[in-house]
């Protein structure tokens, strides 16, 4: 018997077809409702729940109470627990926080989850990387690199994983953004951390796959590349997320994951800095930037990494900068395409071209960021 | 079509010990008379004849069975072989699965060849030796390189012998520290960047672009003063011809890197193309794929590395040459990359490739190419009209094939939740050899890469894509039947995904026991 996660967040995705943007917050749900916005995510949970119909005799459901998932369990008749009661009618983060934690607890193997990117932010703060994750795509904001492609694909993959037994999985990063900002036309992003997400036995992965080899040997190969490769008396700023922060874990330094941090003759000079101060390191010169594009979008700056802001990259240049990612990675990223929005047209302009992304040591794939 | 019938196929099942285990003390196959004394008699003791260092310490373990034994221990193993003889091997695509003519097996086990010492005199040996020189004039003349040498061992040591032969010449140019890096691209074989890789050159890989290949503006943007040279199979795994490909090499040239053409697709090019026109200093054939000679499972392969003038060189020696007398075996070259096989590499492969090529002849060799590409395009067209959730990237863009595809079956999984390796086991139910879905990295998702050859007939391209028909309507309308397959083999179906983990992988008794210590 599996024991299978399942988190619906009702509201999620309510906020998307009333142009608001996403749904954080209880008056951005009451002005959702207000202009006639219906609840979204429960049909696309349903879609991809299809898949572990035929699986419910190997199978069994831990869920949440009504609308985040104990209502489709019953309507589709697969056998489920509920493990957490939510207080109200109107549910929260805490919520999904909670039902998480209830799920863990019960032993569950893989939370499957029916939101967008803040559903994926609060269970990311419940259960960080503890248990495998995998998100269907049901909210407005779907920037994180935890779902599958479309509702279809995560209902296949989830159904694959019960029939298969074992899986591997690999960190990706929860990204959201802040709504308030975008409302107003601004992009800004912030990493919130890293969820595991299983990679599909059977290529089922974005159905794609890198090859034999694993990543972590790719990793320890782009990280002893870049150990080799270090310069003195260059400053690098190595952006956030796990893949950058490989030239640290490699050279035994610390480093905050979610963070910018600055390393120079093989030593840390800074940890977690701000635009402010890693554009006095910019100013400098000589200053080479190290990072890796967010799993299935692309984006190299402009998600999640702030700091590296307009002035920044424009002081640094694109030849100085090393875009790094294990292959699978890249195979997840539509188009294969990478993307750089600073807030700046005239920089973003500059950032565009061919990057050879190093994907293992000496091994280059050659990407273009439009 | 409606006529062509599925077979009531399964595969034989003997459940056969090993031949160790089949051993019965004191069984023989051949009694022969005991003459030890009459040959003692003549020859003196034996063990004056031996060097001390040559003889056994202990017997050798063999089994010890009867004739028949023995020969029904073989007939069921060869039973349990779905090989390319026996079934219709289309699946298999970028191995250019054909024919391989029985009559070139009489030629490699002949005794006049079989029988050859490896260190036997060239005076005695002018016939094995005028093979292998006519041979490599066939090839310069299939090639329009200047030289061509038969040692690599298979296709990946012939792609190898090429980066050897690239790193020697920009080291005689005093370029080795500047020339660094290699292009190729991600839908050329994974040995053009793993064989530079061995040698220590960076390899930098292209994308396709909506055309199925590469853009120029790509590959201009990549190339620099650090570029050795460009590694480029034409046509790509995907039968997509690169039709810009003088202009790549172009580039490179420019920039003072050479251009290594990978053949191994080449079944779609005899007599219409050659690597020369497309503008490389270096290719190799497999003469164990398109020139007919069987695989056999990892050898016995030859990859023909055929070079320009500037870099005869740097080939690997012993070379063969005639001086218009003479064929003698030259050794002599201090400019080669040196030994790379022992003696002269796999002359059996060259045999029946020479074979081959002579019984066919230059219009021959055009047929079977177009004959290969007629194939291919007769049933791309059946596989895309008629077979439910079967798609072909790029094909907007590049509508056309040469003699391979690769399909993807996305839209099948999206539709059913069935795969292509799920397809792939059921396909075996029906007397077909599991296909072959794509080499790494899978950008195409769901793949699956047939070639059918010009060994195939029509009827056998029929068949073939009647299964298929099946086992795609099955998955619209019974799923759960292809997840579950195979129903026909011996073995059901096996969660396997250990063999893509290599610390997981053991395909011995002894590199299980390394990992299991407690077995």
């Amino acid at each position: 018997m599996r024991k299978l996660g399942l988190i619906v967040n009702p509201i999620a995705g309510m906020g998307g077809k009333v142009a608001l943007k996403g749904t954080d917050g209880a008056d951005v749900l009451a002005a959702a409702r207000a202009r006639g916005a219906h609840p979204e995510s429960g049909h696309k949970a349903a879609r991809a729940l299809r898949a572990l119909v035929p699986l419910r005799a190997e199978l069994e459901v831990l869920t949440a109470s009504g609308g985040m998932g104990q209502t489709l369990c019953e309507q589709m008749d697969l056998p489920h627990r509920v493990v957490y009661h939510a207080a109200g009618e109107d549910t929260g983060p805490g919520d999904t926080e909670g039902a998480a934690r209830a799920m863990v607890a019960a032993g569950a193997e893989l939370i499957l989850f029916a939101g967008g990117d803040g559903t994926a932010r609060n269970l990311c703060q419940a259960v960080g990387e503890t248990v495998p994750v995998l998100g269907i795509p049901a909210g407005v904001k779907i920037q994180s690199a935890v779902f599958a492609l479309d509702p279809e694909t995560a209902g296949q993959i989830a159904a694959a994983l019960v029939r298969a037994g074992d899986f591997t999985c690999s960190p990706r990063e929860v990204v959201d953004l802040d709504e308030d900002a975008y409302r107003t036309g601004r992009v800004s992003a912030t990493l919130y951390g890293m969820m595991r997400v299983p990679n599909c036995p059977q290529q089922l992965q974005s159905m794609k796959q890198s090859g034999f080899t694993r990543e972590a040997d790719q990793m320890a190969g782009i990280a002893g590349y870049l150990e080799e490769h270090l310069e003195p008396g260059v400053t690098y700023a190595v952006g956030s997320g796990s893949t950058a922060k490989c030239i640290l874990q490699r050279l035994g330094l610390p480093y905050e994951l979610l963070g910018v941090d600055i390393l120079r003759d093989g030593a840390l000079l800074a940890k977690d800095v701000t635009e402010e101060q890693l554009w006095s390191y910019a100013r400098e010169g000589d200053m080479k930037i190290i990072v890796s594009p967010i799993g299935g979008q692309g984006f190299i700056f402009g998600r999640g990494n702030h700091q590296f802001s307009a002035r920044v990259l424009r002081a640094v240049g694109k030849e100085n900068i090393a875009v790094i990612a294990p292959e699978s990675k890249i195979l997840s990223i539509a188009g294969y395409q990478l993307h750089a929005d600073c807030g700046d047209p005239e920089v973003n302009e500059s950032l565009r071209g061919y990057y050879n992304v190093l994907c293992g040591y000496g091994y280059f794939l050659s990407l273009c960021c439009k | 079509m409606s006529d062509t019938k599925l077979r009531n196929f399964h595969e034989a099942q003997w459940d056969e010990d090993l031949i160790f285990e089949q051993s019965v003390p004191g069984s023989r196959s051949l009694l022969v008379p005991d003459v030890s004394k009459e040959a003692g008699a003549v020859t003196g003791a034996l063990s004056g004849l031996m060097p001390a260092g040559l003889k056994r310490k202990e017997k050798p373990a063999l089994p010890e069975l009867a004739q028949p034994q023995v020969l029904r221990h073989y007939l069921r193993l060869s039973q349990e072989t779905i090989g390319q003889d026996i079934n219709i091997d289309i699946g298999l695509g970028t191995c250019t699965m054909k024919y391989s003519p029985k009559i070139n097996e009489q030629f490699v086990r002949s005794p006049k060849f079989t029988e050859m010492h490896p260190y036997q005199d060239d005076d005695t040996a002018q016939g094995i030796l005028k093979i292998i020189y006519d041979f490599e004039q066939i090839m310069k003349e299939i090639s329009g390189l200047d030289a061509v040498s038969f040692q690599p061992g298979g296709g990946g040591q012939g792609i190898y012998a090429n980066a050897a032969v690239l790193k020697k010449y920009f080291e005689d140019r005093g370029e080795a520290e500047q020339r660094t890096q290699i292009i190729t691209t991600i839908l050329s074989h994974p040995l053009d960047s793993a064989a530079p890789a061995m040698k220590g050159f960076e390899v930098i890989s292209l994308f396709p672009d909506e055309n199925g290949y590469p853009s120029l503006e790509n590959l201009k943007a990549v190339v620099s003063e650090k570029t050795a040279g460009i590694f480029i199979t034409n046509p790509e795994d995907t039968g997509v011809f690169n039709p810009i490909i003088r202009e790549f090499v172009d580039v490179v040239h420019q920039a003072g890197g050479l251009c290594v053409c990978d053949m191994a697709d080449y079944n779609g090019l005899f007599g219409l193309v050659r690597a020369k026109e497309l503008g490389a200093d270096m290719c190799h054939f497999n003469l164990h794929k398109a020139f007919s000679s069987p695989h056999a499972c990892m050898g016995p392969g030859c990859g023909a590395q055929c070079v320009s003038a500037e870099l005869e060189k740097y080939l690997p020696r012993p070379r063969v040459r005639f001086d218009g007398k003479r064929y003698y075996t030259d050794y002599d070259g201090p400019a080669s990359v040196g030994k790379i096989r022992q003696f002269h590499g796999t002359l059996s492969a060259v045999i029946r490739a020479y074979a081959w090529v002579m019984s066919l002849g230059k219009d021959g060799l055009q047929t079977v190419a177009e004959t290969a590409i007629l194939n291919n395009n007769y049933m791309m067209k059946r596989m895309l009209n008629e077979v439910k959730g079967v798609s072909m990237s790029w094909a907007e863009k590049a509508p056309h094939r040469l003699e391979q595809v690769r399909y993807s079956f996305e839209k099948l999984y999206k539709d059913t939740g069935v795969s292509a390796e799920d397809v792939n086991r059921h396909l075996v139910d029906f007397g077909f050899q599991r296909f072959f879905a794509s080499h790494h990295p899978l950008i195409v998702p769901e793949p699956f890469t047939p070639e059918p050859t010009e060994s195939y007939s029509k009827a056998d391209i029929d068949e073939y894509i009647t299964a298929l028909k099946k086992i795609s309507d099955e998955a619209y309308s019974t799923p759960e039947v292809v997840i579950n397959a195979p129903y026909k083999a011996p073995i059901s179906k096996l969660e396997c995904d250990h063999i893509k983990d290599y610390t997981e992988l053991a395909v011995t008794w002894r590199s299980y026991k390394k990992q299991h210590p407690d077995a």
